[in-house]
């Protein structure tokens, strides 16, 4: 550790390290915390702290390279539980099996491998069926102020829909309220509803793309 | 063909830094780490080379090998080239999804043209000819719609020692062989040029023809030459890539480049699919058949953006050597203009305005002066007419890359949000917009509409400027309080809004107008104008002319009298002149 400056910490004597790779950091207290490289030298890589540098020294403070770009487990028993922005189970449960493990950075998708997207999403709110109809398969930000409800709206658009084929009622979307509403819309295009349409593999059904 | 030129040192993104051969030259092609991504080298310093990479480099170590190629990042050039689609460094996105599924994979290096197809060949040279560089050797129908000349690489000159025979070949077989200084050199379909080198041309022309586009404001009021440069400008949601769709499908150019460069992959989805089903009215073949797509998503890497809008234009100007029209669109250049903005802060360089690099007006300028309309090598003339989209910020026309673009373009289409959102499409603010070609077509109007068009377009103008200023007093005290002859100028400028500059896309008859049935059009309204202006002097209240039936005929005539029946306009102007002739008589 050669260099600590807000959430950004240089590595020095880092060899191997490829770039984009995550991090797990150790301080002198034994806590961990993970990061990501976000620029690679020669003996030398620049990692960005997702928990924040606080009660990290320069002595005392151990980081291991994980190998490779932040993978996280994808499998249907994620339906109903509630995770941090890492993957990690909030819910007090254990971690899901999983056989795929998915990177996060996602890959782009070949514009000639896309549908056009054409299939309107029920949401029950008048305002954006009637007005602004949201279709399946593209992105729907909601622009907010602070103090406006958007959380709630956002959360109010899966809940209140009828989904076309049986399916739990998403718990997960009401306690996940507090992040980005994007981030919420796009379960909605790669869930089980939309895959007859969004996608024309559906083995190949993406996770939603975390957002930086 | 490649060998290791260094190893690579740093990466921060599509920027990467590696250490090796002092012999690797600038902007030079190369392949970095063990998946063979495909980057561009940047700049050189002592043995560090800086490349900036199209492709992901997450994973990538220090230490992985640099591959140099010995050549600049070029795109091929050949039959085949018409209904493709490719991504910024001219890779087929239709043969990439065979080949990785829905996603792009990483390091997929493939052929641009489709090596195995095979071309019917018609020599137009023999054995014996000189051959000086961009002669045509023999033509290819490359689709029903476009004749392919192949041509000799402008590089090469000298005496054709011997050509094919009328046959069937692949782009890779010789079909010639020409004895130059250097030696024998055996001459294919296919040819590679360097994307950042403008292809040569014997002499500039003036531009005096116009691109018809069949949109009457455009074509009739702010017309783009055919070589010239236009920019739109618009904020979200305005329509910049409606207007460019129907320019795209509607211009009278022969090839069409369409450059989604930074755009939603579902709305360059919708011109995949919409292209192929859309038929020229021209030739009556689908348009694809003249057209070459470049798409580059917004999620796709940045740096194949940067080199998406060159390889664009290379092949514009590989058709326009051919001696034919080529409409190049670049949606967005704005997106473009981010994508330089964002190599440059990854190679830390001093940013300047809005945190654009300091060139970025040469960039620009180097990008729109490719445009023109010229003497080719052999003798033809072609021309490349670019029309670029801006979406600025916020709307806000004096961001730099909206500014430096003003300086080297002639041709100016303000697109409104307000008129967007009041259905108003084209939405063209005609009193923002603006075209410096004016001048240089009218004579070009005049011989083909016999018509000055110039003087009513002028005439016209006067009517919908006269209009605003009025507006601004009508908000104020209402428009019962202005005199009737002003009400008048008011009631004409809402046939030329609603008659004419409107024009609806989807409508079979209104889509495309031509130039024909444009002033025709426009002729009419101004009779009108003329003739209700007489009335208006005899002392008639502007009512009765608001009532006249005949108001109504006006403003639907765009959608009422197609194209090739141009004589019921005449039916129109005769409806005219009976209903204001017998005002006339009532008030006379």
């Amino acid at each position: 550790m050669a260099r600590i400056e807000g959430p950004i910490v240089v590595v020095e004597r880092a060899w191997n390290v490829g770039y984009d790779e995550v991090v797990e950091i150790v301080d002198s207290q034994g806590r961990l915390r993970r990061g990501r490289v976000v620029e690679v030298g020669e003996g030398m890589a620049v990692v960005e702290v997702f928990a924040g540098t606080t009660g990290l020294s320069i002595d005392g403070t151990h980081v291991r390279f994980l190998g490779g770009p932040l993978h996280i487990p994808v499998a249907e028993e994620m339906l109903g539980r509630v995770f941090d922005g890492l993957g990690t189970p909030l819910d007090g449960g254990p971690q899901p099996l999983a056989d795929h493990y998915a990177d996060i950075n996602g890959q782009p998708i070949n514009p000639t491998a896309r549908v056009y997207p054409r299939d309107y999403i029920q949401t029950g709110i008048s305002v954006i069926d009637g007005m602004n109809t949201l279709v399946m398969g593209q992105k729907l930000p909601l622009f907010s102020g602070a103090g406006l409800p958007h959380d709630q709206l956002a959360a109010g658009c899966p809940t209140t829909n009828s989904p076309p084929r049986s399916c739990a009622r998403p718990r997960w979307v009401r306690q996940q309220a507090s992040c980005h509403p994007s981030q919420r819309s796009s379960p909605l295009s790669s869930s089980p509803w939309g895959s007859s349409t969004t996608w024309q593999q559906p083995s190949a059904t993406p996770l939603p793309k975390a957002e930086r | 063909m490649s060998q290791t030129v260094g190893t690579v040192t740093w990466i921060n993104g599509p920027v990467v830094r590696a250490r090796g051969s002092r012999q690797t030259s600038m902007l030079e092609l190369v392949e970095v780490g063990d998946d063979h991504l495909v980057g561009e080298v940047i700049g050189l310093e002592g043995d560090a080379i800086t490349i900036q990479v199209y492709e992901e480099t997450s994973g990538m170590r220090p230490g992985a090998p640099v591959y140099g190629t010995g050549m600049p990042l070029s795109v091929e050039l050949g039959p085949g080239l018409l209904g493709s689609i490719f991504d910024g460094v001219q890779r087929p996105l239709p043969v990439m999804e065979q080949h990785s599924g829905t996603f792009i994979g990483r390091g997929m290096n493939l052929a641009p043209l489709d090596r195995q197809a095979r071309w019917h060949f018609v020599p137009r040279l023999k054995a014996g000819d000189a051959a000086n560089g961009g002669a045509t050797l023999g033509t290819v129908q490359e689709t029903e719609a476009v004749e392919h000349r192949v041509m000799i690489s402008p590089d090469l000159e000298g005496e054709l020692s011997w050509v094919a025979p009328e046959g069937d070949y692949t782009i890779e077989e010789p079909i010639a062989r020409l004895s130059t200084k250097h030696g024998e050199r055996d001459v294919a379909m296919i040819q590679r040029w360097p994307v950042r080198r403008p292809r040569p041309y014997q002499t500039r022309r003036g531009h005096n023809e116009p691109l018809i586009t069949g949109q009457r404001v455009l074509d009739t009021f702010f017309p783009l030459a055919k070589g010239g440069a236009a920019v739109i400008p618009g904020g979200f949601g305005a329509g910049k890539t409606v207007t460019q769709h129907s320019i795209a499908k509607w211009s009278d150019a022969r090839v069409v480049i369409y450059i989604g460069c930074g755009e939603r992959g579902n709305e360059m989805t919708e011109v995949l699919q919409e292209f192929p089903e859309l038929i020229d009215p021209r030739s009556n073949r689908p348009l694809m058949e003249r057209t070459v797509l470049i798409a580059n998503t917004s999620n796709m890497p940045v740096a194949a953006r940067e080199a998406s809008i060159y390889t664009g234009i290379t092949i514009a100007e590989y058709y326009r050597d051919m001696g034919y029209h080529v409409a190049l669109m670049a949606d967005s250049t704005s997106r473009w203009a981010e994508a330089l903005r964002e190599i440059s802060g990854r190679l830390e360089e001093m940013p300047a305005e809005e945190g654009y690099p300091a060139y970025l007006a040469a960039r620009l300028a180097e990008f729109y002066e490719r445009a023109g309309y010229v003497e080719t090598l052999n003798g033809q003339s072609g021309s490349i007419s670019v029309i670029g989209a801006v979406s600025p910020p916020g709307g806000d026309f004096s961001e730099p890359v909206t500014q430096h673009t003003k300086r080297f373009i002639r041709c100016f289409w303000a697109l409104d949000k307000a008129l967007a959102a009041a259905r108003h499409f084209p939405s063209v603010n005609w009193l923002e917009s603006y075209s410096e070609y004016l001048d240089d077509v009218a004579d070009w109007w005049r011989e083909q509409v016999g018509q000055d068009w110039y003087a009513m377009r002028a005439q016209a103008m006067k009517i919908l400027n006269e209009e605003s200023r009025l507006s601004q007093i009508v908000k104020l005290v209402g428009p019962d309080a202005l005199p009737d002859e002003q009400r008048l100028t008011l009631e004409t400028a809402r046939l030329l809004r609603e008659g004419f500059l409107q024009q609806n896309a989807l409508d079979e008859v209104d889509a495309y107008s031509t130039i024909q049935k444009q002033i025709r059009m426009l002729a009419l309204i101004l009779h009108f104008h003329q003739k209700a202006q007489h009335i208006i002097d005899y002392g008639a209240p502007v009512v009765v002319i608001h009532n006249l039936p005949v108001i109504n005929t006006l403003i639907r005539m765009k959608t009422l009298v197609a194209n090739d029946e141009l004589t019921r306009l005449d039916d129109i102007q005769k409806e005219i002149d009976e209903q204001m002739d017998q005002l006339e008589a009532e008030y006379k």
